[in-house]
């Protein structure tokens, strides 16, 4: 593609390492994510991939190593804050308010969303929280079920809301940590639409199982095995690669 | 929040606000006083309900937030002859300054850690109360009898030794926390706190700086329960440790969770029913607690969510 080649570095991990007790879940690992661009992170189970994310998403502190975003060093950046500067995380299993009303769910990014600041949230004008938050609900589809229990929705939707509720935050960069476990045919099909339109705004970086959804969505892939890359670059190069099959794919 | 819902909720709390004042025209002068300690330890529910039924922290702390108002207003008057707005003012300004600093020390702790060391910092400010003794009387206390100078507010006088003034004092501060509670709760403030209690994790992945505001619902939490303490000074003109002790600490507990944790009329339920029954009960025998712990069983088990949470779920589910 294109528009790969020009674009800056939005994300920069250096030397970034996790070890948890005798295991080094991540290998010191320079990861570099171009702005716009859908980067997959394949591997196997045990690979180190959620552990990275988490790393980049502050959720957990590395062991050594800096995390850069847009130049600017956010290693000692707690999660909320590096929200606030656009570096959002989609759980891998489905966390969303299980038992509030879609509607709140989705009002709760929205009110985030809108303040600049840590408390500015205390002073927001209700009417325009409720008019983006109608905004949201019918960007995905699910203005008629507004007042439903959101645990209570089929899966697929809870997932949709899940990725819908990281809109209002403006996210830079958006991490999606396998969106697809659990969905059916249909429902991936509905997940991968959402993605392939947020990626027109904001640069994904997609953990991801699903061999197809990686090749039909992602502009690079990096492979991870045992906690550390042990390959990058066009999803054919990867498909075609060697090492890649035999430690990923088993072939 | 649909706006239909939002007047049939706003009518709903003033009426009961309405109905506590009409009381004081036509009940006999015991129920009087029963409502007006009511509405006293209700507001002190309500604080409690803040932080347990909206944040989801529960706390075995909260008498010494009580205390600090109940002591510091009546220190003040019985040492310094303070007047009662001024005594009032400091021991609103004396919880805050309490509950910030347990802010910023507990809320390091979260679920039963929280709850044990909450109850500790407590424990020792029950004793405290009992170490300096030679001041606060410990057990015995002290009272404020004769000590009340009564107020002259626009050539109006106001007497503290009147039931009058007791029960409509005691009824401003109950509306004015119930109201205030009301409007936090469907603030986007109140959305935060429900969002905390759900799943913390979430709330902060969707950036809320999690610990702060649940600084923020604890010291809120702290005055309301410290201006409950304060207000029982006046009116009651009694003083002492008893109110520091855990008894203390889990009285608002039981009255939150047998009206309806997390519901904003909850608290001024439970509070009634528990005084009520322990009124009525200890009238047939000396060891009505026995009485009063199986119908609390009942309740729980018969209705988990509490008296107001149970009517919610199963009738008025526009109750806040």
């Amino acid at each position: 593609m294109v528009k790969m080649a020009s674009m800056n570095v939005l994300l920069e991990t250096v030397q970034l390492s996790r070890r948890f007790g005798g295991l080094e879940a991540v290998k010191p690992t320079n990861l570099r994510v171009r702005q716009g661009e859908i980067r997959a992170i394949i591997g196997t189970n045990g690979a180190g991939k959620t552990t990275l994310v988490n790393m980049i998403s502050g959720r957990i502190k590395p062991t050594s190593g800096k995390v850069f975003f847009k130049g600017r060093d956010i290693t000692r950046l707690k999660a909320y804050e590096r929200v606030a500067i656009g570096i959002v995380y989609t759980f891998q299993i489905i966390n969303i308010f299980k038992n509030l009303t879609v509607y709140d769910n989705v009002v709760l990014a929205v009110q985030r969303g809108l303040t600049k600041g840590r408390w500015g949230v205390l002073g927001l004008d209700q009417r325009l929280v409720d008019r983006e938050a109608e905004k949201i609900l019918s960007r995905i589809g699910l203005s008629d079920s507004s007042s439903q229990i959101a645990g209570t929705l089929p899966y697929g939707y809870q997932r949709m809301l899940e990725l819908a509720m990281a809109l209002p935050l403006k996210p830079e960069l958006l991490i999606l940590d396998e969106p697809t476990q659990g969905l059916s045919a249909e429902e991936i099909e509905r997940v991968a639409t959402l993605i392939k339109d947020l990626a027109k705004e904001v640069t994904i970086l997609l953990i991801e199982h699903n061999i197809r959804l990686v090749l039909e969505l992602a502009d690079t892939v990096t492979v991870m095995d045992k906690g550390a890359i042990i390959a990058e670059g066009r999803p054919r190069e990867i498909e075609e690669n060697a090492e890649v099959q035999r430690v990923y794919l088993g072939i | 929040m649909k706006l239909e819902n939002r007047r049939r909720i706003l009518t709903t709390h003033l009426s009961i606000i309405l109905v506590l004042f009409l009381l004081q025209f036509v009940v006999p002068p015991f129920h009087a006083t029963m409502l007006t300690r009511i509405m006293v330890f209700a507001t002190y529910a309500v604080g409690y309900n803040l932080l347990l039924g909206y944040t989801g922290l529960m706390s075995l702390g909260h008498a010494m937030f009580f205390s600090t108002g109940l002591y510091t207003t009546g220190l003040t008057i019985y040492y310094l002859d303070l007047g009662i707005v001024e005594a009032f003012l400091l021991g609103i300004l004396a919880s805050f300054v309490i509950s910030a600093l347990m802010a910023f020390i507990t809320l390091r702790t979260s679920g039963v850690f929280f709850l044990i060391i909450t109850m500790i910092f407590s424990q020792v400010f029950y004793l405290t109360t009992l170490y300096f003794n030679n001041v606060t009387y410990g057990d015995q206390g002290f009272v404020l009898t004769g000590k009340l100078k009564p107020l002259e507010l626009a050539g109006i006088i106001i007497d503290f030794s009147s039931n009058v003034v007791k029960y409509n004092f005691a009824l401003t501060l109950f509306a004015f926390s119930f109201l205030l509670n009301l409007r936090l709760v469907n603030s986007a403030f109140g959305r935060i706190l429900v969002a905390i209690r759900e799943n913390e994790e979430k709330a902060e992945m969707l950036g809320y700086n999690t610990l702060g505001f649940k600084r923020l619902a604890l010291i809120f939490s702290g005055i309301i329960a410290g201006i409950s303490g304060s207000a029982y000074a006046l009116i009651f003109s009694y003083v002492g440790s008893s109110f520091a002790f855990i008894h203390n600490s889990i009285n608002p507990l039981l009255w939150t969770l047998l009206g309806g944790a997390g519901t904003t009329i909850g608290p001024l339920v439970g509070t009634g029913l528990m005084l009520y029954l322990i009124d009525f009960t200890s009238s047939l025998t000396p060891h009505y607690p026995i009485l009063v712990g199986a119908m609390l069983i009942a309740v729980i088990l018969g209705f988990p969510p509490g008296v107001v949470g149970g009517i919610r779920r199963r009738w008025l589910k526009w109750l806040p």
